[in-house]
């Protein structure tokens, strides 16, 4: 943390000129939090391995970061007033009406439940893309260069490997919880998603082989031109390839779904602290200072690990198609289906590298 | 969402129309090119040697089982639930999607290749039913057996390694 306490205003300059090294906030800090996080997050997975943790232990713990890190996104949507006042419906209105909704109606959580799932996939890969986005423009690169194949390309290095590998089936698994509410036709989801499983496989890598040999082609193209090649993001792109190819490809689900959450969380919370920390600064009446970053940490982590806590505990071992009978057990589900829908809305508009928000 | 991100989910609906409709190609059929179909049935094998979440289902040792009554063996990663009546599970070879059901009441009277043929003949055309049943008879004679199997594994051109339920029945005809 000592690279995060002394950090200069002079290392945020504006990004056009640092040039193809550019960090986010240090070389330290966004290889630990950033481009080498998913390396780190299977570290993590090894870790728990090695100190003998059960699955159950092994599952509430992966509850925890992923609980901690949906409900960071208030302090950036809600406790940043620049970014509220642009959307006040949309944080105000919407939280209300959706809480009540899924406390109200089981249809509705459960559908909460499936959509969910799916956009946390989209959303994890949108991450990865924004992150190479802004050491794009880091680099001094315009907005707009590349954006769509990056886009593509982050798809593609986290979204195929999931079809592709051991665990697609049982990631469409969700679809069976609409046959709860009566919706059966989605249980054939999983079943045909089983069966064309191989030529799924065989599809993405036929798509990925010769994209990827395009992307490099297309990089090294408008490097000619002037593009600038950042370092940081080609790291970031690399290690989330090789993690999420070997995760999703050949192991199960669980180490799939512990590795891929935890780095994402760990980018969240390097992210929402470096981006939010003379906000939450302020708010805590405390001066803009050289410490800021390391207590905006700490709020983070008491704010996310409390929440996760409290609502993987409570919520350990209960599902929603048979807790929603326990109005507590509901109200919960409510709360947190919730904030991670919301997480995953608001992300989509929140941090706009076009549109500057970073 | 967006017009673009529309346009992507209805896309997605589409093809998934498509693909429910039509079902999965067999990766044997004659359209299929050699190599292709080579890559494919490798990958089924290599998806079968797993369960669903992932987990290694590869211990193809044989398990001795009860079933009916009857002593039987299938590969010791099998989930088997058998409720069976007057059937024996005999050299069950997912590769070759053959699944031989010995009934050894009659024996005698239709032989248990007959029995795996038909068995693998009719695994896909029956789809997406869960529960397969097949009816052998020699005019004397009727066997009925019935192998359920979980939704998830029912549709695949081949018969995976879940069953949930094996039942087999004898009747004679006069």
């Amino acid at each position: 943390m000592s690279s995060v306490a002394s950090l200069s205003p002079a290392r945020l300059v504006p990004a056009e000129t640092t040039g193809t090294h550019a960090y986010i906030v240090s070389p330290l800090y966004d290889s630990v939090f950033f481009t080498l996080s998913p390396v780190f997050a299977l570290g993590g997975l090894g870790l728990v391995g090695a100190l003998g943790m059960t699955v159950p232990q092994i599952t509430v713990l992966n509850q925890i970061f992923v609980q901690a890190h949906l409900v960071l996104v208030f302090l950036r949507s809600h406790g940043n007033r620049n970014i509220y006042k642009q959307f006040p419906a949309r944080f105000t209105v919407v939280p209300v009406v959706l809480i009540t909704a899924v406390a109200l109606s089981r249809t509705v959580a459960i559908l909460v439940v499936v959509i969910g799932f799916f956009w946390d996939i989209y959303h994890s890969a949108q991450q990865t893309f924004g992150l190479a986005r802004i050491y794009d423009r880091m680099a001094g690169n315009d907005a707009e260069l590349h954006r769509t194949a990056d886009r593509w390309l982050n798809h593609l290095i986290y979204v195929g490997p999931i079809i592709a590998g051991l665990a697609f089936v049982s990631n469409l698994k969700p679809f069976n919880l609409l046959g709860d509410v009566g919706w059966t036709i989605f249980t054939y989801v999983p079943a045909y998603g089983n069966a064309w499983h191989a030529w799924l496989t065989v599809l993405i890598v036929a798509i990925a082989v010769p994209f990827l040999g395009w992307y490099c082609w297309r990089t090294w193209e408008l490097h000619r031109d002037g593009f600038k090649v950042s370092v940081p993001k080609i790291t970031l792109l690399v290690s989330t390839a090789f993690v999420s190819i070997l995760v999703w490809g050949f192991w199960p689900l669980g180490a799939g779904l512990f590795v891929s959450n935890l780095f994402h969380a760990m980018q969240y919370f390097a992210l929402v602290a470096h981006t939010e920390r003379h906000t939450i600064s302020s708010r805590l009446g405390r001066a803009k200072d050289r410490w800021d970053f390391g207590a905006t940490w700490m709020v983070m982590l008491a704010l996310g690990i409390s929440y996760g806590a409290c609502v993987s505990l409570f919520l350990a071992g209960h599902n929603i198609v048979s807790g929603y009978d326990s109005l507590a057990i509901r109200l919960a589900f409510a709360v947190s289906l919730t904030i991670s829908i919301l997480h995953f809305w608001y992300d989509g508009f929140i941090w706009s590298v076009r549109k500057r928000l970073v | 969402m967006n017009a673009k991100s529309l346009g992507a989910v209805g896309a997605v609906v589409v093809l998934s129309t498509i693909a429910v409709h039509f079902g999965p190609p067999d990766p044997r059929a004659s359209w299929v090119p050699g190599p292709l179909s080579q890559l494919l049935l490798a990958l089924e094998d290599s998806f079968d040697r797993y369960d669903g979440i992932g987990v290694p289902c590869s211990d193809r040792t044989p398990r001795p089982v009860t079933v009916g009554g009857h002593a039987a063996e299938v590969p010791s990663c099998w989930k088997v639930d058998s409720a069976a009546a007057g059937a024996t599970i005999t050299d069950p070879d997912l590769n070759a999607m053959a699944l031989t059901v010995r009934v050894t009441a009659i024996a005698h009277a239709i032989s248990a290749a007959s029995v795996t043929a038909s068995v693998a003949e009719k695994a896909h055309a029956l789809v997406p039913s869960d529960e397969h049943v097949w009816v052998w008879s020699n005019g004397a004679s009727e066997v009925l057996a019935s192998v359920v199997v979980p939704r998830i594994v029912s549709l695949a051109p081949k018969v995976r390694t879940h069953l949930e339920s094996i039942d087999a029945a004898v009747r004679s005809l006069r």
